[in-house]
């Protein structure tokens, strides 16, 4: 079956955003955010365009879901190899510039400020999440996807999202109690 | 308001502050999501996802089946379904000059003639 172009555009832009946002949220970086959702698209579009329309949604959230599932395992195999570094050399992660370098997304008084908002306290909120917490209550509350669904997309089972749902909740609206009482 | 209403109107104000970051996505990651996009649609436009494809395979070996069998004919319609004669590949892989081999007729010729004179 052709791929009808005009079709995946109009669904890639609908859930772009919404997925660049779910990257965002787990990696805490915006460019690496972007490069998940860019090979989530051409995944989608190579191998899964002659499904039916009605798949895209749950296919396409599922292969994001595995590239940062990917990512996290990258990153903590590297945070592994530089603590054994600076073991190796010495070092304590305090003595480290690098990680002493306030973080662009991090809590400078500017930003503290701008916490008073609603929408950025969220943002901040959501970042202490652990990231499958964060996931599961994105794709259940922002996506509105269904138990199942959403454990597909994980790849694990209606119990863990049930878990991990329900302490994103318990710990969003402590957090958040300010803001949304 | 109870507990569950309370929890509800908690996600719906979470969504509602999600879509609006959402809507208010700076210019440039948009820009750069549109790209990712196209990028990513003339991808698959490339790989092809066009009906033709899947015609092509078949007609691809429809020519190849037609070929074999061509080649099979041929091959059947040497005198008792032999190869060609040792002797002509013999010919076509010496490294002589060939119009020595076209000229072969006359140095036989002319060996029968002079054989002729000498008796």
């Amino acid at each position: 079956m052709r791929m009808e172009r005009p079709v995946m555009d109009d669904f890639l832009a609908s859930v772009e955003r919404q997925a660049f946002r779910m990257a965002e949220f787990a990696t805490r970086n915006s460019d690496e955010a972007l490069d998940i959702v860019q090979d989530a698209m051409i995944s989608l579009v190579n191998n899964y365009s002659t499904k039916p329309e009605t798949e895209w949604k749950p296919l396409f959230f599922r292969i994001v879901q595995n590239r940062i599932r990917d990512w996290h395992r990258k990153k903590s195999v590297r945070d592994r190899w530089n603590g054994m570094r600076n073991l190796w050399q010495g070092q304590d992660h305090e003595d480290d510039p690098i990680q002493n370098l306030a973080d662009p997304k991090g809590k400078t008084p500017g930003e503290q400020a701008a916490l008073k908002d609603s929408s950025a306290a969220l943002d901040s909120a959501l970042k202490t999440l652990p990231w499958r917490q964060q996931q599961a209550f994105l794709l259940r509350s922002w996506e509105e996807m269904s138990v199942a669904e959403t454990a597909r997309a994980m790849k694990c089972s209606e119990g863990s999202v049930k878990t991990h749902y329900s302490r994103a909740l318990h710990t969003l609206r402590n957090l958040l109690e300010d803001h949304w009482p | 308001m109870n507990e569950q209403e309370k929890e509800k109107q908690f996600i719906d104000n979470v969504k509602k502050a999600l879509d609006l970051s959402v809507e208010n996505l700076d210019p440039g990651t948009q820009a750069k999501l549109t790209r990712m996009r196209h990028k990513a649609l003339d991808a698959g436009g490339r790989k092809g996802f066009d009906i033709r494809q899947w015609f092509t395979l078949p007609v691809v070996g429809w020519a190849t089946a037609c070929i074999l069998v061509l080649g099979l004919a041929i091959y059947m319609k040497q005198p008792n379904g032999t190869l060609p004669p040792l002797e002509d590949i013999d010919l076509l892989a010496a490294e002589d000059n060939l119009e020595f081999y076209d000229g072969l007729e006359f140095y036989a010729w002319l060996a029968e003639e002079e054989g002729i004179d000498a008796g």
